[in-house]
């Protein structure tokens, strides 16, 4: 690498952006140039996620992509010890995840960049953590705590993907036994409520048995009006009157004009692309 | 004169003030295309109610009922005109070209005429230039002199105005002098030898005029006795017009009836040196010569006739453009007997005559015409002619069959008119016009794009010399090349079955394949006089027809086989398999596919499954025979591994070799739908991973494979391969698309998991058994996309172009080939592909696969290849010019990039696969095939490391760059830490990080 280059790249990225501090970070001791985690206090105007309470949340962008929970977990422990670590791909609002936790299903491997909420136990973490920027990098991997990459990391990522059947199965079962639990008491709910007016006095009536009625789907909704149509055509005389035999004619004409005009523009098109070069 | 000519110019005239006019009246609308164009991409046309529904006008009218009737479509008409336009001859040119001839008319009038010498004393002659016609026997009778022409007269193309670009060639015709002929100079060369050195005289004075850019010599249409001169314009105009020069005897000169067919004008005597000929002896007829010298003589009636054909007949003008055209796509208009432009006309003028064309057609009608004509006439049995019976004097067409292959007889009934040509080249003429004819009436493909535009190709042949230079032999035109059209039927046949042994045709059989030949006894009893060919592998079948050149050229004609330069399987090695000679690959594809059959065959008959298995279908390229590198068994030998023994399976270790590579093939199993299965989309997920379960210890169970369950697939060992079974509900996408809307309603929507849903459960499965159909159709089918996806990933374009999105489109070349024929060799299957890359109109017209013959557009892939192509066919039409180099071709291109990652090659499992084989490699775990080893524990599947390396590098760098999107300055990326970066995620697997630039441009 031409010294030249590297101070460039320490001068663009001692440039935060706006709002966040630049903490150095790299991945051992023998590395050079390092990355720089970009952390603010989170602060989002109707934040109501009781796991990241305000004053206490750091928000990093720009997480490297072989730095784990565990490591960010280690390294801001060194300011105030930390409640928890949450790393995602985007920033995102803290809802609830869609699907329950697993350990089978669901699972995302993280990869590239990323972007991580630390939330302390301590207020004071937020301003010891930005203290970090004016001292020297960070160290993700060192001899105590070795973060593995490349082929290590890929061989142990093979060796966890051997499941044990048995764990599975236990899982599907009990999560088919809650699912069953979940459906029966729908059931159940919708027994209750049938025939009973609700406040303003409406009745949910609902057919069941081998012919349900007609779903209220939109296809289904599209069928019955394309049916209307086709009927009402079929009612209409054509041609009948002179006026609509013009009419007809019109818009034939029209129409051997329209696609004229669309048959010129291709051409005009090919021609611009020396199509009728023949060689 | 050349009033003609003037007369014509003056007629372009008013057609350019007209064409000037039209443009006129819609400037406006041309300037609205012009931005279009620039943009390239079609848009939605507008046009005001108000011009859309004005009442028409008569001229309108007629204008769109004449379409309807007269051309195909619109769009067919308005192709047809721009062509037209793209290749006449603009008036300023045509101005041009009428002045030089001017010149060139007043030019000969003033060269200065000779004295009298014997043919033989051609010291006359100045040294800048040698006689156009090798002369031998030298000696011949005769005296010439030279006299300047008593006429000059434009004839052909240029005067009918179906003169066509880019080689713009005007005919002149010299007449030579009455004066300069003597008797019987129809004989043994000497008018040939006269015309030689009338032109050789020509040709020298107007090389000292400064007009002249060139002048040289060529043979007319390549027949040896009819040498012509080039002249050419001084300077940048040089390209604009060639002007040939033929010398025709004066009318009259010879009596009609010493030139029939049947009558020797050559005397063997003189011929062959050898004294006087003994008498009562019969001399051979002489018809080529013959004809030569007729042609001269008729070359003014000719045009006559011509002219009178194409006055008030604008569509035969546009008509004959469209046949040279079409003609020159196909190079059939070049060379030896060919069938030139001339002839073209000439053979309008005959179905006009024949009332088959009538003057109001279009020139669209006139071609179709032609090509009926053409592909429903057999000219070497069945030969026609142009003159009105009556004279019972001229020879009959009995009599023109007799001397020649082709019969086309003119107006005068003298001249053949296709006297050069060989029955083999109208045979193939007739081949283009029939598959030609089978495009036009197919409504779903753009015949005027593949008739017109597509370009057919292979011959060469020399054109001219300088006059200054001997005249060239047959012997230099270079080596030969044919091109074979192989009929896939019979092309892999190792076996030829002759006629039985006792039958009269065993004797020709045996004397056409001499010592190959040899009696075999047949299955049904029969002993047959047979070839065998050795030839084990497809990839030695494919050569067959090399083996079968090099044998009966060597046995019939004596030509070595060092002097044949076969070049059928320059491509093979890439697709070869393994060290050994192990063929190509469709061997072990076809092991792969007889596997996979019996693994469904299992599934199907599986015992104590809760639902029936409703379907098994693969989805793996190597089941439609389309993968690069198919499978191979694998036996692991444990040795290289650690070994989970809880699990039954095998891990890599980080200090052997990366171990072999295993692709998992996957196939899917339809269960049967039931009111059982719940609705949700979490719990179907849950019970398939259960029936996946379930599959692994049932299989394991009643056939005692071994399986290794897991939540989204079940991995089966078997046979040495890997299935990857997975388990499909077919109400599952549609459970994933339903959305209720906020009134209550059921809505299904795309979304992006059910559309990846459908892709593996419906589409992939359905192109994977469609296509393993077509490869049953045409065996050149899936070695084909091997090359191609090859090539694809050589250049790099792996990441836009889906291994699917190739499949297509090599299957549309095996689907719809015209104008081409469906190729019969991976090699030629290649270059189409290459060519359809570079050629095909992406940005605008969607490319239709039609598979099964029912018009169903594979959707996204049209619309997905729009945008894929637009960086690939810039390298397909770079690449395409130089593909004889087919090695270099499939390298892939590395001086562009900015920073190389050297790979450990003891980390690479896929090693061997490179273009440029390594020598050796390592040891990858496992046993030779026939190990008689039972395996317990499951090899190390779809490890690939370098796979693994670039997923991580591609989320790292693409992510890397979009963080935080409202900060900018963050978008200038940190060079120095992302190339640590590609060591440290790498490790183990990265030798060494190769920066080759110094400036970032980022």
């Amino acid at each position: 690498m031409a010294p030249s280059k590297r101070k460039r790249g320490k001068g663009v990225a001692c440039v935060a952006p706006a709002g966040y501090t630049a903490i150095p970070v790299k991945f051992s001791e023998k590395h050079q140039s390092p990355h720089y985690l970009y952390v603010k206090e989170h602060k989002v105007r109707d934040e109501t996620d009781p796991n990241r309470p305000p004053n206490r949340t750091l928000f990093i962008l720009n997480v490297p992509p072989y730095c784990t929970k565990e490591c960010l977990l280690r390294l801001f422990s060194s300011c105030c010890s930390v409640q928890s670590v949450e790393m995602y791909e985007k920033p995102r609002l803290g809802e609830k995840p869609e699907a329950p936790e697993s350990k089978f299903f669901n699972t995302k491997t993280l990869l590239g960049f990323k972007v991580a909420y630390v939330v302390f136990k301590n207020p004071a973490g937020i301003q010891a953590a930005q203290s970090l920027s004016t001292k020297g990098p960070l160290v993700i991997s060192s001899v105590n705590h070795p973060v593995q990459t490349g082929i290590h990391k890929w061989i142990s990522g093979y060796a966890a993907s051997l499941i044990d059947p048995a764990e599975l199965k236990k899982e599907v079962d009990a999560f088919m036994q809650a699912y069953d639990q979940k459906v029966a008491e729908e059931d159940a709910n919708a027994e209750d409520e049938d025939g009973v007016p609700d406040e303003e006095g409406w009745v949910k009536v609902t057919r069941r048995g081998r012919r349900p009625g007609i779903p209220r789907t939109e296809a289904a909704n599209l069928r019955a009006l394309e049916r209307e149509k086709r009927k009402r055509a079929r009612k209409e005389l054509l041609n009948f009157y002179a006026w609509q035999h013009r009419e007809t004619k019109r818009e034939h004409i029209a129409q051997l004009r329209m696609k004229f005009e669309e048959d010129k523009q291709k051409i005009a098109l090919m021609r611009a692309q020396r199509k009728f070069r023949p060689y | 004169m050349l009033e003609d000519a003037e007369r014509d110019a003056n007629r372009g005239d008013q057609e350019a003030g007209e064409a000037n006019n039209s443009p006129a009246k819609e400037s406006r609308p041309r300037g609205k295309r012009r931005a279009l164009a620039s943009e390239g991409l079609l848009q939605p046309v507008k046009v005001s109610k108000a011009t859309l529904y004005k009442p028409p006008t008569s001229e309108e009218l007629s204008q769109l009922k004449e379409t309807e009737n007269l051309f195909h479509s619109n769009l067919l008409r308005l192709q047809i005109e721009e062509l037209l336009k793209e290749v006449t001859l603009k008036e300023k040119r045509r101005q041009k070209i009428d002045a030089f001839l001017h010149q060139i008319n007043a030019l000969l009038a003033k060269i200065p005429a000779t004295t009298e010498t014997d043919m033989t004393d051609q010291s006359w002659l100045p040294k800048g230039v040698k006689v156009p016609l090798v002369q031998v026997p030298f000696s011949v009778k005769g005296r010439f002199h030279f006299l300047p022409p008593v006429s000059v007269k434009v004839v052909g193309s240029y005067l009918l105005g179906t003169c066509i670009k880019p080689e713009v060639n005007v005919d002149v015709a010299l007449t030579m002098p009455r004066a300069i002929f003597q008797d019987k100079d129809n004989l043994n060369q000497r008018y040939h030898r006269k015309r030689a050195l009338y032109l050789a005289h020509v040709a020298h004075h107007l090389a000292k005029e400064p007009l002249f850019g060139s002048v040289m010599f060529a043979y007319a249409n390549g027949n040896h006795l009819k040498p012509v001169v080039l002249l050419q314009p001084q300077g940048k105009d040089a390209k604009t017009v060639t002007v040939r020069l033929y010398a025709c005897p004066p009318q009259g000169l010879f009596k009609p009836c010493r030139l029939y067919p049947g009558k020797n004008n050559v005397r063997t005597a003189w011929f062959t040196e050898k004294g006087a000929p003994t008498a009562g002896e019969a001399e051979p007829p002489t018809p080529h010569y013959n004809n030569s010298i007729l042609w001269d003589l008729a070359m003014e009636a000719h045009l006559q006739f011509l002219s009178g054909s194409a006055s008030d007949f604008p569509g035969m003008r546009d008509g004959v453009a469209l046949l040279k055209v079409w003609l020159r796509q196909r190079e059939l208009e070049k060379g030896f007997g060919c069938f030139n432009g001339f002839l073209a006309s000439m053979l309008v003028a005959y179905l006009l005559s024949r009332h088959q064309i009538n003057k109001v057609m279009s020139g669209y009608q006139v071609l179709r015409n032609v090509l009926q004509f053409l592909a429903s006439t057999d000219l070497t049995t069945s030969g026609i002619s142009l003159s009105k019976d009556g004279d019972g004097s001229l020879p009959t067409l009995t009599d023109f069959h007799r001397a020649f292959q082709v019969v086309f007889v003119d107006s005068s009934g003298l001249v053949n008119l296709c006297a050069d040509m060989s029955a083999s080249k109208y045979k193939q003429i007739q081949f283009e016009a029939k598959h030609s004819m089978e495009v036009l009436d197919d409504r779903t493909v753009d015949g005027f794009q593949l008739l017109l535009i597509t370009r057919k190709s292979l011959i060469h042949a020399f054109d001219h010399w300088p006059i200054n230079a001997e005249p060239p032999k047959h012997k230099d035109t270079g080596s030969l090349s044919f091109g074979l059209l192989l009929s896939p039927d019979f092309a892999a046949s190792v076996l030829e079955k002759g006629p039985e042994a006792d039958s009269p045709e065993a004797v020709e059989f045996r004397k056409f394949w001499g010592e190959r030949s040899e009696l075999r006894r047949f299955q049904d009893g029969s002993i047959c006089e047979a070839v065998l060919w050795d030839a084990t592998t497809q990839s030695q079948k494919r050569l067959i027809p090399e083996q079968i050149i090099r044998h009966l050229l060597q046995l019939h004609t004596d030509i070595p086989g060092s002097a044949i330069c076969y070049t059928g399987a320059l491509l093979e090695s890439l697709i070869r398999l393994g060290r050994e000679p192990a063929g190509t690959g469709e061997e072990a594809m076809v092991d792969v596919v007889r596997s996979y059959d019996d693994l469904s065959r299992k599934l199907w008959n599986l015992e104590g499954l809760p639902l029936t298995v409703t379907a098994v279908q693969g989805a793996h390229p190597a089941l439609r025979y389309t993968d690069v590198f198919p499978p191979v068994p694998v036996i692991p030998d444990y040795a290289y591994y650690a070994r989970n023994k809880d699990r039954e399976s095998l891990v890599p270790l980080a200090e052997k070799p990366c171990p072999v590579y295993i692709s998992p093939m996957k196939v899917l199993c339809h269960m049967e739908g039931s009111g059982q299965w719940p609705q949700d989309q979490e719990a179907i997920r849950r019970i398939k991973a259960a029936f996946q379960i379930q599959l692994a210890e049932l299989l394991r169970r009643q056939y005692h494979l071994l399986c290794r369950p897991g939540p989204a697939y079940t991995d089966v060992y078997k046979d040495g391969y890997v299935f990857r079974l997975r388990v499909a509900y077919h109400r599952e996408p549609q459970i994933l698309k339903e959305v209720v809307t906020p009134e209550g309603m059921l809505k299904y929507q795309d979304t992006e998991e059910s559309l990846r849903l459908e892709l593996e459960t419906l589409h992939l499965p359905f192109l994977t058994s469609t296509l393993h159909g077509l490869q049953q159709q045409h065996p050149a089918f899936g070695s084909t996309c091997r090359l191609a996806k090859r090539w694809v990933s050589a250049q790099m374009l792996n990441d836009s172009l889906s291994e699917e999105c190739v499949d297509l489109l090599v299957a549309s070349l095996f689907l719809c080939p015209a104008p081409y024929m469906a190729p019969s060799s991976p090699q030629v299957g290649f270059l189409h592909f290459l060519r359809l890359l570079a050629t095909f109109d992406w940005k605008n017209s969607p490319l239709i696969v039609n598979l099964n013959a029912e018009l169903k557009v594979f959707e996204e892939n049209s619309e997905r290849s729009s945008w894929v192509f637009q960086n690939a066919w810039w390298r397909a039409s770079a690449i395409s010019a130089q593909h004889h180099k087919m090695n270099m071709v499939f390298r892939p291109p590395l001086d562009l990039y900015d920073v190389l990652i050297h790979l450990n090659p003891k980390q690479i499992p896929r090693h061997l696969q490179a273009v440029d084989r390594p020598v050796k490699s390592f040891s990858r775990g496992m046993l030779a095939s026939d190990a008689a080893v039972k395996t317990l524990a499951f090899p190390v599947v779809d490890y690939d490391p370098v796979q693994l390396y670039l997923r991580e590098l591609q989320a790292s760098i693409m992510r890397g760059r979009m963080m935080a999107p409202n900060t900018e300055s963050l978008t200038v990326p940190n060079v120095a830490a992302i190339l640590e970066d590609f060591e440290i995620l790498g490790e183990g697997l990265v030798r060494a990080v190769e920066t080759r630039s110094e400036k970032w441009s980022i």
